[in-house]
């Protein structure tokens, strides 16, 4: 009981901060909205009828196929920067502080992480109001299924985003590695372009990416409650990979902690 | 209170270490100054005592408890002030307060009762809902100084804090330290490059190049290098240090520009070589030794004070 209690006390403080401070930014919070409204309606809008995809048996349009992608792209640019801070707070700010506090380091991660994730899972919901209009059916077990899909999916994310943070020593550095190997991965996970009728290569990469279980898995749970959809639109395989690539990234994630703070 | 045996310290990628051998104890409620420039170890000493660094080679024991051993209750133990500060700019001074209470552990109906002591002493309950990047760099290390107390540590630890505070707010700073040493018996030990701050400190510790080179209180350093010292400005430094050698058998230290002489209470040949030499002396000046002097008298080098600062 009292470990428990020892873990918990840093997630919620460090939680609260990463809440307060995010609603304290006001750019940040319009940018992370706004970004991904732009992106998704230029590109849905400027593809127009020149791109068709289908869905099940459906033929759909290029802004319905690239929504759940850009939910996906919500989630990673939300979770990896939520930790960019990181890289000069554990040296002169306010990490510092917490690195030699008598705290585990699953809860500090726990608590940075928790902090991301709420802050990611929020702009996704805000985002979740355009569903309807491009023919998304809500109800209450897909907003459900939707929050736990989304929940999961940063966990593994702000993970991922915590560990780059945390080995790289500048913001321009973790920008490069945004540039060159986080945005690409979203580009090659599915969410931009149907991974049939691509190269065999551009497939095999599609098929080893986990992000792209995570977009497949967010289609299949907007899908559940269309006609003909139902619980079989969300595939076990996307399910059990998005669970091991979240549980993974946190485990490394709290032990690159432990190693590098003494204990 | 704390011991420090033999402690040695290299960085991976030294070859040099950052610290040598190191041993010196504290006593409880004292302050102790570490006094280096830089490269002389003091922050590679501060991260090993914050728990920041773990003892390569040598022991360290808080309370009798061994560091090695034991980091979760000296993380109890102490509160640390870093060099920058680990305050969030964007929360409000009450809430960068409950935050460290969470994380520290202090029970819900402590936390409010313990905010509000700290608050009184460090006068701050003006500035309790304010955001802390609207108030001045003195008031935000007073922040810092209330959020590392909040635990009520045995022992706080600095790490250079008059580093960008004005002289009002620094004499303020060591105001705090002074009263929370008195009131709360806390052992502070602080690192520093500027000579006044570590003049202030009951007991100072004087490091270069990784090797502690000595330790005691201030006046008793400064008392074993003598009474005063003479500081003669020239263009001829070589024809001064021969002419004191020569006519008054005085051995004179050259430092930069200048030729020092420990006066030992002899003062008579000042007025004859003022008198009859002024032609190749600039100027003169007397004054009491410093902690810089301490430092020359035991490294052979300048305490460069202003240099280190413009580095810093």
């Amino acid at each position: 009981m009292q470990a428990v209690y020892h873990t918990l006390r840093p997630v919620y403080a460090l939680w609260q901060r990463e809440v307060i401070r995010f609603f304290r930014q006001r750019s940040r919070v319009v940018g992370v909205v706004l970004t991904p409204l732009v992106f998704w309606l230029i590109l849905g809008l400027g593809f127009g009828d020149s791109f068709r995809a289908v869905q099940g048996q459906i033929e759909v349009s290029y802004l319905e196929f690239f929504y759940p992608g850009v939910i996906v792209l919500i989630l990673l640019f939300t979770s990896i920067f939520s930790n960019i801070s990181l890289i000069e707070d554990r040296n002169e700010g306010f990490f510092q502080n917490v690195l030699i506090a008598p705290v585990t380091s699953h809860g500090i991660v726990g608590g940075k992480i928790l902090g991301g994730v709420t802050i990611a899972l929020s702009q996704s919901l805000i985002f979740l109001i355009f569903a309807p209009f491009i023919g998304f059916k809500l109800n209450l077990i897909v907003v459900f299924l939707f929050v736990v899909t989304c929940v999961v999916l940063s966990i593994g994310l702000s993970s991922l985003g915590f560990i780059i943070a945390w080995k790289i020593n500048s913001i321009q550095g973790f920008h490069a590695i945004m540039n060159v190997v986080l945005v690409p991965l979203w580009l090659l996970s599915g969410a931009v372009f149907p991974a049939e009728g691509s190269p065999v290569m551009i497939q095999w990469i599609i098929a080893l990416n986990p992000i792209g279980y995570g977009v497949d898995l967010i289609k299949g749970v907007l899908y559940s409650a269309m006609p003909g959809g139902g619980i079989a639109t969300i595939a076990p395989l996307s399910v059990f990979i998005t669970l091991i690539f979240s549980i993974l990234l946190l485990a490394f994630a709290a032990n690159v902690v432990r190693v590098s703070r003494n204990g | 209170m704390i011991s420090v045996h033999n402690v040695t310290y290299r960085y991976a990628e030294s070859r040099v270490p950052a610290l040598s051998d190191v041993t010196f104890e504290v006593t409880a409620g004292e302050i102790c100054g570490f006094l280096a420039p830089n490269g002389g170890g003091k922050t590679t000493l501060f991260k090993i005592l914050a728990t920041m660094l773990p003892v390569q080679q040598g022991r360290l024991q808080y309370n009798g408890e061994d560091y090695q051993n034991n980091f979760k209750a000296i993380r109890n133990t102490i509160g640390v002030v870093f060099q920058n500060p680990s305050i969030d700019k964007k929360l409000t001074v009450r809430e960068n307060l409950h935050c460290q209470v969470y994380i520290y552990g202090s029970t819900p109906s402590r936390e409010s009762e313990r905010i509000n002591e700290l608050v009184q002493l460090f006068d701050l309950s003006k500035y309790l809902d304010q955001k802390l990047e609207t108030l001045s760099g003195g008031y935000q290390r007073r922040v810092e100084l209330a959020k590392c107390m909040l635990h009520n540590p045995a022992v706080i630890l600095l790490d250079e804090p008059s580093t960008g505070l004005d002289i009002v707010s620094r004499r303020d700073l060591w105001r705090y330290l002074k009263t929370i040493r008195d009131q709360r018996n806390v052992t502070v030990l602080v690192t520093t490059h500027i000579i006044d701050e570590a003049e202030q400190c009951d007991r100072v510790i004087i490091l270069n190049e990784g090797e502690l080179v000595v330790s005691g209180a201030p006046s008793v350093l400064k008392d074993e290098i003598g009474s005063e010292i003479l500081s003669l400005k020239s263009e001829k430094i070589a024809s001064v240090l021969s002419l004191l050698q020569e006519k008054w058998n005085i051995e004179g230290v050259q430092v930069d520009g200048t030729v020092r002489v420990e006066l030992q209470g002899n003062r008579k040949f000042i007025n004859q070589l003022l008198t009859d030499h002024l032609d190749i002396i600039d100027s003169a000046t007397i004054s009491k030794p410093s902690l810089a002097d301490v430092f020359f008298n035991h490294t052979g080098n300048k305490f460069d004070e202003l240099k280190e600062q413009e580095q810093t």
